[in-house]
């Protein structure tokens, strides 16, 4: 990543384009309530891929989804560019909508089987920016091109094409509207290993070129390594740790952290881990540990861990950690 | 079998020229006999009820003195009736008025059913809830009564009656609409919509509806058959179209005096509309097998 004169680069910066604070969601099962979301806080900073990483039901698809309004919120704030976005409503809150897009997982129930490629992609260009329909297909079809699919393309319906090729048009369509956030929920992990790399070094090239704030939701670390710049790690819907990419992946801080990259396969091994297993499933959701919610599992917990729930807490500069007993520094 | 089915995949995974696709579906048909005769019928009895008139200079109301002319007559194919009218002339005209009651009641069966289950199934929460329990309070009446209650409040004929068979047959479609959109509103291409900016009218005729009409429109044939047997039975106990105006179902309910002198007085319309009401639902079966992805054929 060089810097072309003249032209702006995308690099991390320390402002918070998108500010999350205390954001919880609900869910109503019955008389039951429980929390996808325990009141989440957490900055993606302009220019940035943050990873957000987890085991599957903790709680990211879910985040991702209520930034962008696709879950209500039960509580907090989203602050975009200094606007909550949970308090938009009508005509401002699709027009800020343009601005903030999303790649889905699954490449097949996320096109529209009834409708051409080329409209799937114009579509936020005619509702979002009022394009008329001949202008919206001639940008569909430039970026169609740029993410590899040619103009033959164009006029095909999804079902023809392969799940790299949907997730392709799936990037199109996020990006034909030039937003500055992109939410990508698992883009990758419904495709074959194979094709894997290609969409997302594609995702990676385009995040540079459109100067792009994306949020990367993953469970796969190997993935995540390579395209993040930090990674925020979350636990039964709540953040547990946050640092930069390299830093997490020299050694978490949380004992989940650990045995999640411990649980990652390698191929030279040149120092030798220790795998951590951890025992047990999430716990349920509605009744959870009264102390620490990780310390059903967690190889280090103590009474203290069972009775006091940790608070997130700065160790490092840039690096915050919700344990009692962080590795390294306690 | 596995050959079979990777044959079908790849049938199903071709490029669907026109021209090819149209061909495939004659060919398709021509291998349903009993859905071929069916669609068939329903064209013929729709081409007879609406040209029909046009084409014959026979007049159904006009009275002879010659009455119950049987079948083959010169002059009057069926025979006449006990008024010396022309047999076949009355069922062609006859065809007409149940027809216009059966489209038009199912026309407003499906406005109002498919709106107000495609709007409940995509908003889902309180306000899916507060439209089902409307829909709840509808079914609760047997169609029958309900139709009879708004043929009652408004007077018995054409317009209370249509009103009443589309009110009676929209819940049907309503839940079906409903469970069909809460299926399509789960799926990403609907938050992408939302995401885009897409309006909620858009989103729901646009993006929803095309997914779902392959069902919706097998239902709606379906509630067309029953349509056309509450416009008959309803016209037969005189709730329907008013005499003279020549209709199947009052023809029968005029000639079931004369059941054993001359049966055909019944027998004519009776089975035109039985006929007439099996082939929609055959139709209407067929339409669900072609037009559903996930049958096998």
């Amino acid at each position: 990543m060089t810097a072309v004169a003249g032209k702006p680069t995308r690099t991390p910066s320390s402002t918070a384009l998108v500010a999350v604070d205390g954001l919880t969601v609900e869910y109503r099962r019955g008389r039951e309530t429980f929390e996808a979301l325990r009141g989440v806080s957490l900055d993606i900073h302009e220019g940035e891929t943050l990873a957000l990483v987890g085991e599957s039901g903790c709680g990211k698809s879910t985040f991702g989804r209520t930034l962008l309004r696709l879950e209500r919120a039960t509580a907090g704030e989203v602050r975009y560019r200094g606007v909550d976005l949970l308090k938009l409503r009508g005509v401002e809150l699709r027009r800020t909508r343009a601005e903030l897009q999303m790649v889905f997982q699954d490449p097949f129930s996320s096109l529209n089987p009834r409708r051409k490629v080329v409209d799937i992609v114009a579509a936020p260009l005619r509702h979002a920016r009022g394009m008329s329909r001949a202008e919206a297909r001639a940008e569909a079809l430039t970026i169609l091109e740029r993410v590899g699919l040619g103009a033959e393309a164009a006029n095909r319906r999804p079902a023809e094409f392969s799940g790299g090729q949907r997730q392709r048009i799936g990037i199109a369509r996020a990006l034909v509207s030039r937003p500055r956030f992109v939410v990508a929920d698992e883009p990758v992990s419904a495709l074959d290993v194979s094709v894997q790399a290609q969409v997302v070094n594609l995702l990676a090239d385009l995040a540079d070129e459109y100067l792009l704030t994306v949020l990367f939701i993953s469970h796969d670390l190997g993935v995540v390594r390579h395209v993040a710049d930090r990674v925020a790690l979350m636990y039964l819907g709540q953040i547990v740790e946050i640092a930069d990419r390299d830093v997490f992946f020299s050694g978490p801080a949380h004992p989940y952290g650990e045995a999640l990259l411990s649980a990652v396969p390698v191929v030279e091994r040149t120092r030798s881990r220790e795998r951590i297993v951890l025992g047990g499933d999430l716990p349920d959701p509605v009744h959870p540990p009264a102390g620490c919610l990780f310390s059903t599992r967690c190889p280090l917990a103590d009474e203290h861990c069972r009775t006091a729930r940790p608070e997130m807490r700065d160790i490092a500069p840039g690096r915050q950690v919700r344990c009692h007993y962080p590795k390294g520094f306690s | 079998m596995s050959e079979q089915s990777a044959l079908r995949v790849s049938r199903a995974a071709a490029p669907a020229s026109g021209r090819a696709a149209a061909l495939r579906r004659r060919y398709r048909l021509l291998r349903r006999p009993l859905a071929l005769v069916s669609w068939a019928i329903l064209v013929a009895v729709l081409v007879i009820g609406f040209f029909g008139p046009l084409v014959t200079d026979l007049d159904p109301l006009r009275q002879t003195r010659e009455a119950f002319l049987p079948i083959g007559s010169p002059g009057h194919p069926l025979g006449t009736d006990d008024l010396g009218r022309d047999v076949l002339a009355r069922m062609i005209y006859g065809a007409r008025p149940l027809l216009v009651v059966s489209l038009v009641a199912t026309a407003l069966a499906a406005v109002l059913g498919i709106g107000i289950g495609l709007v409940a199934g995509y908003f889902g929460g309180r306000v899916d809830w507060w439209l089902m329990r409307l829909i709840d309070l509808a079914v609760a009446f047997p169609s029958i009564l309900l139709i009879i209650l708004i043929v009652a409040g408004m007077g018995a004929g054409e317009t209370g009656l249509t009103l009443g068979i589309g009110l009676a047959l929209a819940p049907g479609l309503a839940r079906l609409a409903r469970a069909l959109a809460l299926r399509e509103s789960a799926k990403d291409y609907v938050s992408a919509a939302q995401i885009g900016g897409a309006r909620t009218p858009g989103i729901i005729l646009t993006e929803i509806l095309p997914n779902v009409a392959g069902p919706l429109l097998a239902q709606s044939i379906m509630t067309l058959s029953t349509a056309a047997g509450f416009a008959a039975g309803l016209s037969y106990i005189g709730l329907g179209i008013q005499p003279p105006t020549p209709d199947w179902g009052y023809m029968v309910a005029a000639g079931q005096e004369f059941l054993f002198n001359a049966p055909r007085l019944v027998l004519l319309p009776a089975l035109a509309t039985l006929v007439f009401v099996v082939a929609c639902n055959f139709v209407g079966d067929d339409l669900r097998d072609v037009l559903d992805p996930r049958s096998n054929r």
